[in-house]
């Protein structure tokens, strides 16, 4: 087995990673207690709510700066398959590996290369949360922040009530993909060393046969 | 100088003496006749353009229907004013009433002038006088002799005293050429010139004048009495006093913390008619933003200050009623908050200012608690053995007329209004008063209290066949623990002797009715400020709202159909039989963080969480046991 | 539209989030009257530093002078010890004379001359007991009535130690002035507690938050407000002194502008703070409002301590008494003993306050006004300074002339023979027994039928809340120093730092 070293992220990816990560983690707490302020009563309710606006305004700036890297780097296309039908059939295996496979020591079924980070599960989570749930998230955030400057539109109570269900469902859905996240980091080669990739920057690259291990 | 004496009030002082007049246009003290203001009055006023213009005289009787086209939906309603619309808070007073009957029983609430009671002229002593005597004059009105109803106001300017009763009717030769026959009032010579001239102190209505019929308005640093025999008072809890709660006089829980005073309004020196003024009045009518051009913010054409005082209107700037179509046409002519107060200056700590100025009328943070009992619920199922309906008040622990019994106070319920149709729904304090009575006859009508005593009641006491029902314990009488309708059987009997006492298929009827809270208001001190008051799972809008302790089995009261408030929460009963009405805000537009909240998305989601949770634990054990495993056979 | 407000907020947060914590403490700045207050000096415990018998309260002295060299020529030179005052221009000569204590008439106990043992039982020197002939040294300044402990010290004629007062313990016992070294004297003048001022009495000494809300709610000291360097106490004594050039005022720790309410904070460039902050005099203890000496000495009487009693004539007491409303713009006339009165023209004005509506200095002020009926010269048509206090005196004879012939003797005043009794008044402005805004006057206790005000006695055509007030309604001279006092600068009094002092109000007209 040979060793060497990848560089798998830039500093601006990871930058982007751990703001992303340490507001979305703020905003669900904060998030939690504008939703529960007596069950969590030992947090003043308006410095919740206002907490929860910066760090909002926080995570937008981080958002329209990653999606612009991604874009101007080339980056984004790690979220996009190449081939559709390459994609179905990896997305298959990478499946029967996480239900299967990875409990008999099967090495991981797709590559991980600097140019291909994500295996099709991960890039299709990953494309519908950075393109779907974090873009619906920030816009609802967003809008119902705005209600009061147009209360005809966003701020009429049918609106307002829509678009705060959306944020709820929006939450919930975070949190659970946050805790998936997270322990996907585990099924590296070893359990720490997705995170200490997402810190330095460096993937120690691992030889089996002809395939590579993959991180989640 | 002369609008702004009309202004003050000033006009106290001004108004010369006067010659008072009967009907008959000659001086009273010459006549001995009831004074006639037709006449009196009309020396100088257009007093039959002001009995036409005033709705204290009109009463919505002008405006009155077919009976089933009513908007409240009630069969028997015949209009939307006190007289035609029935309210279990007058329930004596049932529409359709002969008018003999109608004018003894509502003609205490009347200012006379109108086409309900043609034998009592329009009452400008009533609220024009300093002190007014309404007790005589109420007497006068019930004891048949409505004519004399006006004369004997001025007893409380001492002006007229009663005649004794051997002396009524005589003849006295008069020194001049008239002949002067003694009514059951005498004038009091002294105080008028021989010309029969007497300076009546008329002015501007002051709140005191107001308070008379609408509840307790007290001035300066006296003991404070709460008059439940106001409306005011008795539906909302509505005290307007410059007095703080702190040094009044009542048994206020906490209220050494209460250094604001009752109203803040009448803190600040405004009088009812500085909101409640003129429609004509030149000082104060404005334009409403509706009809007014928008290129013009003051219209100088006012009317001339000769005609108002010719002519004033007597129909007063209103808000928005709670409850009922009442005086619909002068609907929202009154100054609101916003048009004397410019919130954005004194709001710029609240978040989502806008926000909540267009969700939440200002009175909802600014009428945070009312500290004056208000009723809770009449129960007109029963009476009380001294024939009146049974009562429940909320705010106090006793009864509220007891000086001794402890006020703790209540918070208004915040109900979605729409004040203007199609304008958003705003959240406004309110009181809920829930009703249960008795519907019978072809056509149905409500049993007022007074009907029902006669059938209830026998002698000192309870008709047998009510007693061997409902008296519990047997004392004889009815505890107030007795005096419900909770049971089937109980329903049966009443009913059964409703029947025996010739009443058709008398049947319960309940219902709830919502009368706004728009006095006892505070300034910042005192305001809601707190968050969490309404952003938290108990937040105001999420506690239940008492209705009745109890009411008969399977009932559950609906609003009344013509209020313009969004009753759209649940009726509960708990396991004690109280009646609760619960808020669903949401269901109305609202959604407040905090509180709002669908808990099945919040179980939804709280399931996906812990599913995730206990799927990748299980999915990291099968990891590690396999890991083991391969570990073993290596 | 979108205001930049939740942004700037959300930024402002933001930035605070990212470690910039912005500093919390907008309190502490100069929006908190507290950071007006002084630093209280440690107390020294003096008892190991007295040591030595004490026979005499000049030994005491002495010996305090051994470690503040300073402190009796310091002393020396205040109103406290000379009794004395600003220099008086006397109308019609070219006189100045000084007026203080010592000299001034008052409608209480009228005068100290011929009464001097007694009076100095509240003076802070020893020995003075003729008061045209003492030749004070600085042994005589008394350093314990300020400084010691009040349970181990007072004193008695001649403002001499009592007798059974321990010099050694009372010595042992001083520190800085407190509430009780100030209230024996100040809570008691006129003879009893709280007769004079309606604003000082006893409960003062200890008092709780319905008294007093800077030293009852806040727990201050006398001194907190009337802050004292060298031995000079700022204030202004109306019924002793002159125009002064030390007005302690509320502006001194309080925004001049101080209400959440502008509707409030316009009032007060016209209206002290005292006006609405102090509703009643005299919260719990009576204070006396009338004094008769006419009836004194007569044995019909029933002798009650609130109504009359046979050395000193029938009283009227109120307690929580409403005050009257007059200009005040910090200074005040003088009655001075000689002056002639105009017997059928009203009461004699002793002390009148200075100021009119035309004045921008002056401010409507709460006063208690006493009024007394007290002896006059019926020939030589002025006020009479009898001797009450001591052999001879009215309260041992029972005997107007004798006790007003004794009186001629020091005071002066030639005394023809012929007496009776006039009324006079004097006004005492009220500054303490202040109220937080939950007791404050409300609008309608003042601007309402029935309100406090006298506005046509004020100088105006009827209530300025509806009609408007002095510069709205041109009646005021110098608006310019209204408007700036509306734009928030503090109000200051009229004094007179330097030269005589006029004996009467200098009118100002519009």
């Amino acid at each position: 087995m040979s060793k060497n070293m990848v560089y798998m992220y830039t500093p601006w990816e990871r930058i982007w990673h751990w703001t992303q990560a340490g507001s979305i983690l703020t905003l669900l707490a904060s998030g939690l207690v504008v939703h529960m302020p007596r069950t969590f009563s030992f947090i003043p309710f308006d410095a919740a709510v206002d907490v929860h606006n910066a760090v909002a305004i926080l995570l937008l700036v981080n958002a329209v700066f990653g999606f612009t890297y991604y874009v101007i780097s080339g980056s984004i296309k790690q979220y996009f398959p190449r081939h559709l039908g390459d994609h179905l059939r990896d997305f298959y295996a990478q499946a029967l590996y996480y239900g299967y496979g990875i409990f008999m020591g099967a090495p991981h079924p797709v590559q991980k290369t600097a140019e291909r980070r994500f295996n099709p599960i991960q890039m299709t989570t990953y494309a519908s949360v950075m393109m779907g749930l974090l873009p619906m998230q920030l816009a609802t955030g967003v809008a119902l922040w705005l209600a009061p400057y147009f209360p005809e539109t966003l701020g009429a109570p049918g609106a307002i009530g829509v678009l705060a269900l959306l944020h709820t469902v929006g939450a919930w859905s975070f949190g659970a993909f946050v805790l998936g996240h997270v322990y996907m980091t585990t099924t590296g080669h070893t359990v720490m060393q997705n995170i200490v990739t997402m810190i330095t920057g460096w993937e120690e690259e691992e030889h089996h046969d002809d395939h590579k291990e993959v991180q989640a | 100088m002369i609008a702004l004496l009309l202004a003050t009030g000033a006009l106290a002082g001004m108004h010369p003496p006067v010659t008072l007049l009967g009907a008959d246009w000659l001086p009273v003290v010459e006549t001995g006749a009831p004074v006639s203001t037709a006449a009196t009055c009309g020396q100088c006023h257009d007093a039959a353009w002001i009995a036409g213009h005033s709705y204290h005289s009109a009463m919505d009787f002008d405006r009155q229907v077919e009976a089933g086209t009513a908007p409240s939906g009630r069969p028997w309603d015949l209009g939307t004013g006190p007289g035609t619309r029935w309210s279990p808070l007058l329930d004596e007073v049932v529409p359709g009433m002969d008018a003999a009957t109608l004018q003894e029983r509502l003609g205490p609430y009347l200012v006379g002038g109108g086409s309900i009671s043609p034998d009592m002229e329009m009452n400008c002593f009533l609220c024009h006088t300093p002190s007014p005597d309404n007790a005589a004059r109420v007497e006068d009105i019930q004891g048949g002799h409505p004519e004399w109803a006006l004369t004997a106001t001025l007893q409380g300017l001492g002006l007229v005293h009663h005649t004794p009763p051997d002396q009524v009717g005589v003849e006295v030769t008069g020194e001049g050429e008239g002949t002067l026959t003694t009514g059951i009032w005498s004038y009091n010579l002294d105080r008028f010139s021989p010309e029969g001239a007497v300076d009546l102190q008329l002015g501007q209505p002051t709140s005191e004048n107001c308070g008379v019929c609408h509840g307790t308005v007290h001035s300066g640093n006296d003991a404070l009495l709460l008059d439940f025999g106001g409306r005011g008072t008795r539906s909302a809890g509505r005290v307007f006093s410059p007095q703080r709660i702190a040094s009044s006089s009542l048994n206020v829980a906490g209220k050494e913390a209460l250094g604001r005073a009752w109203d803040v309004h009448a803190e600040r020196m405004l009088e009812c008619t500085d909101c409640h003024y003129s429609l004509n009045h030149p000082a104060y009518y404005q334009e409403s933003d509706d009809t007014r051009p928008a290129y013009l913010r003051f219209d100088g054409r006012k009317l001339a200050l000769s005609d108002y005082l010719y002519r004033p209107s007597h129909d007063f700037a209103k808000g928005y009623s709670a409850q009922g179509h009442l005086a619909e046409g002068r609907d929202g002519s009154m100054r609101a908050c916003a048009d004397c107060h410019d919130a954005s200056a004194t709001h710029e700590w609240l978040p989502y200012a806008d926000q909540h100025f267009a969700a939440l009328a200002c009175e909802s943070c600014h009428i945070p608690e009312v500290y004056s009992p208000a009723l809770s619920s009449v129960d007109l199922s029963l009476v009380t053995a001294a024939g009146e309906p049974v009562v429940h008040w909320r705010g106090v622990e006793g009864i509220p007329t007891d000086p001794a019994s402890l006020v703790t106070g209540w918070r208004p319920v915040l109900l979605p209004r729409v004040d203007r149709p199609g304008a958003r729904p705003k959240l406004t304090p309110h009181n809920l008063i829930t009703s249960v009575s008795w519907i019978a006859g072809e056509p149905a009508k409500p049993i007022d209290s007074l009907a029902l005593s006669e059938a209830l009641l026998q002698g000192q006491g309870y008709h047998p066949d009510v007693l061997k029902a409902l008296d519990a314990d047997g004392s004889g009488s009815l505890s107030e623990g007795e005096l419900v309708l909770d049971t089937e059987a109980k329903v049966s009997a009443v009913q059964a002797r409703l029947t025996a006492a010739g009443f058709v298929n008398p049947t319960l009827h309940t219902e709830v009715e919502a009368f706004g809270i728009h006095h006892g208001v505070t300034g910042s001190g005192y305001a809601t400020k707190e968050c969490t008051t309404c952003h938290a799972e108990d937040g105001r809008t999420g506690v239940g709202f008492l209705l009745a302790a109890a009411l008969p089995p399977g009932m559950t009261p609906a609003l009344v159909g013509d209020s313009n408030v969004l009753l759209d929460g649940e009726v509960t009963r708990t396991d004690d039989g109280a009646v609760i009405y619960q808020s669903n805000l949401f269901r109305s537009g609202f959604y407040l963080f905090g509180q709002d909240r669908l808990s099945l998305l919040d179980i939804f989601g709280l399931l996906t969480v812990v599913g995730s949770v206990f799927g990748l634990a299980g999915h990291g054990g099968l990891r590690y046991l396999g890991a083991l495993k391969r570990r073993k056979r290596s | 539209m979108i205001s930049s407000k939740p942004l700037a907020a959300g930024t402002g947060v933001l930035i605070a989030l990212m470690g910039a914590l912005i500093g919390g403490s907008a309190l502490g700045g100069d929006d908190n009257p507290r950071a007006h207050l002084p630093a209280h000096a440690p107390k020294t415990d003096h008892a190991a530093l007295i040591q030595g018998a004490l026979e005499n309260g000049e030994d005491v002295t002495r010996m305090c002078l051994e470690c503040h060299p300073n402190a009796s020529k310091e002393m020396m030179a205040t109103d406290h010890f000379t009794w004395g005052g600003q220099p008086v221009q006397v109308p019609g000569s070219d006189e100045v004379v000084h007026i203080g204590k010592r000299n001034a008439l008052n409608n209480f106990c009228i005068g100290v001359q011929p009464n001097m043992g007694m009076c100095v039982k509240c003076h802070v020197g020893q020995g003075w007991t003729d008061e045209a002939h003492w030749e004070p040294t600085e042994a005589s300044v008394d350093c314990l009535v300020c400084h010691a402990d009040t349970k181990t010290y007072w004193k008695t004629i001649g403002g001499w130690p009592a007798a059974d007062v321990d010099l050694v313990a009372a010595a042992k016992s001083v520190g800085p002035t407190n509430r009780d070294n100030c209230g024996q004297c100040h809570a008691t003048g006129g003879g009893g507690d709280g007769v004079k001022h309606g604003d000082l009495d006893n409960t003062l000494r200890n008092p709780n938050a319905r008294i007093d809300a800077h030293m009852g709610k806040h727990g201050m000291l006398c001194t907190d407000c009337h802050q004292t360097a060298h031995h000079q106490i700022p204030g202004m004594n109306n019924g002793t002194s002159m125009a002064q050039s030390s007005h302690v005022q509320c502006e001194d720790c309080h925004d001049p502008r101080p209400h959440r309410d502008d509707r409030l904070n316009n009032h007060t460039a016209t209206v002290a703070c005292e006006t609405c902050h102090i509703p009643h005099m005299a919260v719990d203890t009576p204070t006396k409002m009338s004094w008769d000496w006419s009836t004194a000495g007569r044995d019909d009487i029933p002798e009650d301590h609130y109504t009359y009693m046979k050395i000193k004539g029938s009283f009227v007491y109120e307690t929580m008494a409403v005050p009257q409303y007059k200009w005040y713009n910090g200074t005040n006339g003088r009655h001075l003993a000689g002056d002639i009165i105009d017997p059928s023209g009203g009461p004699v004005q002793m002390n009148p306050l200075c100021g009119n509506i035309a004045d921008p200095q002056a401010r409507i002020w709460p006063v208690k006004v006493h009024r007394s009926n007290q002896p006059y010269d019926t020939v030589h048509n002025y006020l009479l300074i009898p001797k009450t206090w001591g052999e001879g005196g009215f309260w041992t004879e029972f005997d107007w002339q004798k006790a007003l012939t004794l009186g001629e003797l020091t005071s002066g005043l030639a005394y023809s023979g012929h007496y009776d009794f006039t009324w006079t008044e004097m006004d005492w402005p009220l500054a303490h027994m202040v109220q937080t805004e939950e007791k404050a006057l409300q609008c309608t206790d003042c601007h309402a039928e029935g309100g406090r005000m006298d506005w046509e006695a004020l100088g105006y055509d009827g209530d300025p809340a509806i009609l408007g007030g002095r510069l709205q309604n041109d009646l005021v001279a110098h608006p310019e120093q209204l408007r700036e006092a509306l734009e928030g600068s503090a109000p200051k009094y009229k004094t007179y730092d330097d030269g005589p002092v006029p004996t009467v109000c200098e009118e100002v007209t519009r």
